[in-house]
């Protein structure tokens, strides 16, 4: 069951369980008082709010955690980060959650790393955000034509908006390659 | 032989300074008490109520016994006390020297307004044209820059705040009695002078120096200069090198011999450094190089005005000192501001929130939203503002913002009737004190909904301002809730001062981390340095409850300091003037002050003489002027001496109506107080010349000035009447005199301490160290109390218990009786005959060989019953670990108490170094039903446990569940540590504990979590169950001595926050788990606190009878005893010997119950007859019809 496949996967991975442990020491000192959950912008929008996320995370309890989205959602708008009282970088340990789920490959965040991944080399390829190549890239990368009529709607009123501008796909400039490059040499 | 007594400086007129001081005062000591402000009682003179009764009671301070010495009315109103001198607006500007001789300075302001002279008429406000926010309401008022300092306060007198104050000096002309005078501005009596050839260096010097508010002169030439020195005198000099005709080095060998004091700076250009360098060497004080910023030269004047100021400062040499300056308020709008302090309308502080509920507030009793106006219906509390907040660098609890929210919180929602909702958002309700709980569960049953949770952020409302604050919070397990309120009142936490940091880090004094002096261990009040001790807040965040123990605490570690450097505590003198002036015919003197002529112009006081002078013992009216001034006094005695009256009257301004100024008038007539009385005419004087002076203007009367008006007004027949019937009842007071003075009281200068714990021998050590002899009983075998098993491999404790007990054993004051009880007593307070009985244990041979061996002398001698005279008694017998109602057990796998497991960890029956599953769970029993009090000492003492499992094996589990975290004040580090060392923590609710289910390998724990709005469970090794203390006291203990047990079986205090060592017998003291649950270090400070009572008590020697005490003429006793059960103080008993009633004058408080239960007239209360008061009655009622 996918429960025991987390610890399971965990178990065998030293090194990414070692990140889970980390993770959990940047919450220790969390008094849970729910600051965090209260200010998050986002929180309509999560099946689990942040502060019983922390909870389950310092309870332990990792597979409570890898079963929810709550983590994906953040919109790393630091705001609980600003207003918790014990200072904790709760935006940090949102995005080093992210790292581990991708990292473990789970199912249930394939497309949330397949959008991040695509949005990540779109950037890397421009400099910033074509929408309709990013979102193309991401849809061949789902492999799921179910996808894609899901955002038909939203395309249809951006390009209503003329917020789309289709453009053939380019090498790019390429300028922040090196950028990339850096980060993920810091990052391993 | 004359002794020296030891004089004490306090720092800080809190409510710990005023505390510390009075029990020094009471000691014998002389204090000097020190505060910056402009009134005495810091932070709680702007409190109205105060938990646990939402009254005020600081007057429960005062002095019970000798109070002749002392104010006796409200604390907020004042204070003085003969051995207390008060200097208002000092600052401590140094300390010197070593315990025994300090040298301070001390630095006060010059008081514009003369409180003597001032009549408190009001003219001198109404004149000032300045508007300032008045601190005292908290910003939400304002008031002029002249003012008065306290609304409550006893003085009329006014106070000029000279950061204000624009010196036009309206209020001067409007005074009618010439009490304000405009000294010279500290700055303005530093004069300089300005030598330089260029004008615009001159010029733009002056410019400077002179907004700076220095007093400066120019001279264009050095021998201009010269000329200026032969008719000033000037403090420093600022000279250019290169002039034309005479040079600056020349000029400054010159000034040097007119004035050798002046310091001198040379200007010099870049070129000339040399010779700046030259003019050092003749003694220049420092040179400066031109150009040079304002800055620059500023500097250097502002370090010899330093020292200008610091050698007119006044210097006294004090035996030890204790520092009192307390904290500040945490100020919400500093750094992010989350809440919109200052930005949203309807925020506020608490102690804003405070003053709108006072009754002197903004609101004058009435509960108004600040911007709008309207009446507030729903107020939201929001806890922990700068408290426990790691973001702010504030990792500590701030104590007092629990309680103080629940008591405004209930206040709000029973004295507001329109309040409908009133809610406080909390993380932990810190109710962590005895009665704290019962008085939360007081205000959820008036209405108070307190929900845990904390509030992130307001974003004010644009659209429409009245339409109120929008809260959202998280609420348990659901997502967010919100809810409009009008108000939002954050509770704001202390915050060290900068000054006490600046002062502590100059003088040497340890500071912990958060900027908190640091207590030395197991000393709570003992600085780092030797002889200065601090109290308050000064040593971490405190309630007031807390604060007043602890000043006790410093005020007997500074007698302790006094005695070991030689010190004399004073012999009480006793006062022995002859009373038979009582039986002489009366020949008084009514003694009127004109007031500069004020009396005179309003007052037809020939009339007023006239009409006193119908009255045949009325020797004398005499017009005298300034009474409150030494030669208007002086005039005064002359006409006593000259009219050989007997009893004074005078008639003038309250000032003289203060108890310390009549007495005064007593002594240098030689007459005794109770035939000297003061009434105060001035005030009604000036009502009636106001009344009049509006009716004369509202009746359209000529232009002509009020003032002018009033007089005619006033004396007409008709007005000077109550004048005259006011001084008739100030004469009727002085007519009769109490025929028979009450008797003074023996006692034993001994003390009894029951219990030989870290308390009891606390408390025993600091009593004999003044002097006194001391019985302390033990009933186990041994002395150490709960500390033998509480150390938790702590050598520091270990080492203090030794350290303790082997000098109680070798104290020669002290006699130890081990395996002793108190089996009963005669005799009556101050004159006990207590007689001690052995204790024979089941385990006789106990594994306390050691200390019987030195202990041997007492022990033999316990085998049978002993008596010991004593004339206080301390009960110290402590408290014990509650019964956890279930079964546990001692090794291996299970259930444990805390104690046990401290044990079994202490023990090493527990493996803690592999790694091991424990639960603990807070309030196991406690904080409900009969024991519905926090123990205190249970949650640190678990996160204390939690961390030494975590320190030696990482991999331990720990799961703590709490209700609330009791960690207040700086044990809120040990609970941030607990969380980062991976504990962790479960909240749970009172309703719905965990569950235990134990089986062979240990046990297996259920819980529902609130955030996770689910059942968990988790199997463990060992559960931990936090019961809390319970108190050893024994109701046949305390009834022996004439003390009760309050509803948990602890010691029944007197009061709990304002005499919380003592009975209502104030001979019956108490200290550490007797009286409540309490840490180590504030049962230490309870110990000492019990024990500056109890010396303050045995230094009186024979007590003397104070003014109002109660007597009885035996000749009407029939011993009835009806009074005895009457008195609520138990000061009244029956001595069988000599078949007659006496009373305990340290006990008794002149209340006057017992006159009005006797039937038979026999009890009397000093000062009043029934017809001495009838007389008064009648005077002051005649003319009413």
């Amino acid at each position: 069951m996918a429960l025991s496949d987390i610890s399971e996967k965990l178990a065998a991975l030293p090194e990414i369980s070692h990140r889970v442990d980390q993770i959990k020491h940047l919450v220790d000192a969390c008094i849970q008082c729910g600051t965090c959950s209260a200010s998050c912008p986002n929180l309509d929008f999560m099946d689990m709010t942040p502060r019983r996320m922390w909870r389950y995370l310092l309870a332990g309890r990792v597979e409570k955690v890898f079963a929810s989205q709550t983590f994906t959602l953040c919109s790393s708008c630091y705001v609980c980060t600003l207003r918790c009282p014990r200072g904790l970088p709760l935006t940090e340990a949102m995005a080093g959650l992210k790292q581990v789920a991708f990292a473990l490959k789970l199912e249930q965040f394939r497309r949330s790393r397949l959008f991040y991944a695509a949005f990540m080399e779109n950037i890397r390829q421009y400099g910033r955000v074509r929408e309709m190549e990013m979102m193309t890239r991401y849809f061949l990368a789902v492999k799921n034509p179910l996808v894609p009529l899901g955002y038909a709607s939203m395309g249809a009123r951006l390009l209503k908006k003329n917020k789309l501008h289709p453009r053939l796909p380019s090498r790019g400039s390429g300028k922040l390659a090196h950028l990339f490059e850096q980060a993920h040499r810091q990052e391993h | 032989m004359t002794q020296q007594s030891a004089r004490i400086l306090v720092v800080g007129g809190g409510i710990s300074g005023i505390s510390a001081s009075l029990d020094l005062a009471r000691a014998g000591c002389q204090v000097l008490l020190v505060e910056q402000s402009d009134h005495l009682g810091g932070l709680l003179s702007q409190l109205d109520r105060q938990f646990p009764d939402s009254g005020c009671g600081m007057c429960r301070l005062l002095p019970l016994f000798n109070r002749d010495q002392t104010s006796d009315h409200c604390l907020r109103r004042g204070l003085f006390h003969e051995n207390i001198e008060i200097c208002l607006c000092t600052d401590l500007v140094s300390v010197e020297g070593e315990p025994g001789s300090f040298t301070v300075a001390l630095k006060q302001q010059a008081a514009r307004v003369d409180p003597a002279l001032c009549i408190g008429c009001g003219r001198c406000e109404a004149a000032c044209p300045v508007d300032v926010p008045d601190p005292f309401n908290a910003g939400l008022t304002s008031r002029k820059a002249i003012y008065r300092p306290c609304p409550q306060s006893f003085s009329y007198a006014y106070t000029i705040d000279p950061y204000a104050c624009k010196d036009c000096r309206a209020c001067q002309d409007a005074c009618p009695t010439g009490a304000i005078t405009f000294a010279v501005k500290e700055r303005e009596a530093f004069h300089v002078l300005v030598v330089d050839d260029e004008k615009i260096v001159r010029d733009s010097m002056k410019e400077w120096l002179a907004e700076e508010g220095y007093q400066v002169w120019t001279a264009a030439s050095a021998k201009k200069a010269l000329e200026l020195m032969a008719d000033t005198t000037f403090h420093m000099m600022l000279t250019d090198i290169k002039m034309p005709g005479m040079d600056g080095v020349e000029l400054l060998g010159r000034a040097k011999k007119l004035q050798p004091d002046l310091d001198v700076v040379m200007m010099t250009a870049y070129a000339a450094v040399d010779s700046a360098v030259e003019a050092m060497k003749q003694g220049a004080l420092d040179y400066v190089i031109k150009p040079f910023e304002p800055d620059t030269v500023l500097a250097m004047v502002s370090t010899c005005f330093a020292a200008f100021s610091a050698a007119r400062a006044r210097v006294e040499t004090v035996d030890a000192m204790i520092l009192a300056q307390g904290n500040n308020l945490f100020a919400p709008d500093v750094k992010t501001n989350p809440y919109g302090y200052r930005h949203i309308p309807g925020v506020v502080t608490s102690l804003e929130f405070e003053r709108m509920l006072s009754h002197a507030g903004p609101g004058q009793d009435t509960l108004v939203h600040p911007a709008t106006g309207h009446p507030v219906q729903r107020i939201a509390w929001f806890q922990c503002v700068g408290s426990r907040d790691l973001q702010y660098g504030n990792a500590f609890c701030s104590s007092f913002c629990c309680m103080a929210s629940v008591k405004q919180s209930m206040l709000a929602k029973t004295l507001y009737p329109q309040v409908t909702d009133a809610c406080v958002f909390y993380m932990d309700l810190r109710t962590s004190g005895k009665a704290y709980d019962l008085y939360a569960d007081q205000a959820r049953q008036a209405g108070v909904a307190f929900i845990r949770s904390r509030v992130h952020s307001l974003a004010p409302d644009t659209t429409d301002p009245g339409a109120g604050i929008r809260v959202v919070w998280a609420d348990g397990a659901a997502k967010t809730c919100e809810k409009i309120f009008d108000l939002v009142v954050l509770a704001v936490g202390q915050q060290p001062k900068d000054a006490v940091a600046v002062f502590a880090e100059k003088n040497g004094i340890a500071m912990d981390a958060s900027g908190f002096i640091r207590p030395e261990p197991f000393y709570p009040a003992h600085t780092s340095r030797s002889g200065i001790f601090a109290c308050g807040g000064l040593t971490g965040p405190k309630d007031i409850h807390e604060s007043i123990v602890l000043a006790s605490a410093a005020a007997m570690s500074a007698m302790e300091t006094a005695v070991m450097t030689d010190c004399q505590m004073p012999e009480k003198s006793a006062s022995t003037k002859p009373v038979t002036i009582a039986k002489e015919v009366p020949r008084i003197m009514v003694a009127i002050c004109r007031c500069r002529d004020l009396v005179q112009e309003t007052l037809d006081t020939e009339a007023v003489s006239h009409a006193l002078r119908l009255d045949p013992e009325v020797a004398a009216v005499e017009m005298t002027d300034r009474l409150c001034r030494e030669d208007g006094m002086d005039a005064m005695i002359a006409g006593i001496r000259k009219t050989g009256a007997n009893r004074l009257v005078t008639a003038s301004c309250a000032f003289c109506v203060k108890k310390q100024q009549l007495q005064k008038m007593a002594d240098l007539a030689d007459l005794p107080v109770q035939c000297v009385a003061g009434v105060d005419v001035i005030t009604s004087i000036i009502a009636a010349a106001e009344k009049a002076s509006s009716a004369a203007t509202s009746s359209g009367a000529a232009t002509s000035s009020a003032a002018e008006k009033a007089p005619a007004v006033l004396k007409t027949a008709f007005a000077i009447q109550p004048m005259v019937r006011q001084i008739r009842t100030g004469i009727s007071r002085v007519k009769t005199m109490p025929l028979e003075p009450g008797k003074g009281g023996d006692m034993f200068s001994r003390a009894l301490v029951v219990g030989g714990g870290i308390a009891g021998m606390t408390a025993a050590l600091a009593i004999a160290g003044q002097g006194f002899s001391v019985d302390l009983v033990e009933k186990s075998p041994a002395l150490g109390g709960n500390l033998v098993w509480l150390h938790l491999g702590s050598e520091d404790l270990t080492a203090f218990l030794e350290d303790r007990k082997a000098a109680v054993l070798a104290h020669d004051r002290i006699r130890v009786h081990t395996r002793t009880r108190v089996h009963s007593t005669t005799g009556r307070p101050g004159l006990w005959e207590t007689r001690l009985a052995p204790v024979h244990s089941a385990d006789e041979d106990g594994p306390s060989d050691k200390d019987d061996a030195v202990l041997s002398d007492s022990s033999k001698g316990a085998s049978s019953i002993h008596q010991v005279r004593h004339g206080v008694v301390v009960l110290a017998v402590g408290g014990t670990q509650a019964d956890p109602g279930i079964a546990t057990c001692e090794t291996g796998p299970g259930i444990y108490t805390q104690q046990g497991f401290q044990q079994a960890l202490d023990n090493k029956t527990i493996d803690i170094d592999a790694p091991v599953r424990v639960a603990m769970i807070q309030c196991w029993g406690s904080r409900q039903n009969d024991r519905n009090y926090c123990s205190r000492v249970c949650c640190p003492r678990s996160l204390e446990q939690a961390l030494f499992l975590k320190n030696r094996n990482q991999d331990s589990q720990v799961h703590v569940f709490y209700r609330d975290m009791m960690t207040p004040g700086l044990l809120e580090t040990l609970y941030t540590q607990a969380r980062q060392a991976g504990v962790l923590l479960f909240p749970y609710e009172k309703q719905n504990p965990p569950c235990l289910e134990p089986d062979d390998n240990g046990c297996k724990i259920t819980w529902s979590d609130a955030i996770l709005g689910r059942s968990m469970e988790t199997a463990v090794d060992y559960v931990v169950l936090a019961t809390g203390v319970t108190p050893n006291m024994t109701p046949d203990l305390a009834q022996t001595f004439g003390a009760d047990l309050d509803q948990f079986g602890f010691f029944d205090q007197a009061d709990s926050k304002w005499r919380p060592v003592e009975a209502l017998q104030p001979r019956v003291l108490a200290c550490g788990l007797a009286l409540e649950p309490f840490n180590i270090a504030s049962s230490l400070a309870t110990a000492r606190a019990a024990a500056a009572r109890a010396v303050a008590i045995l230094s009186q020697g024979k007590v003397q009878p104070g003014l109002d005490m109660a007597h009885v003429r035996n000749s009407y006793c029939s011993l009835c005893q009806l009074c005895i059960s009457a008195c609520p103080y138990g000061a009244r008993h029956v001595d069988h010997q000599a078949g007659v009633l006496v009373i305990d004058p340290l006990a008794c408080q002149g209340c006057g119950i017992c006159a009005a239960v006797c039937p038979s007239g026999a009890a009397v209360v000093g000062g009043i007859s029934p017809t001495h008061m009838l007389d008064v009655i009648n005077t002051a009622l005649s003319g009413h019809g």
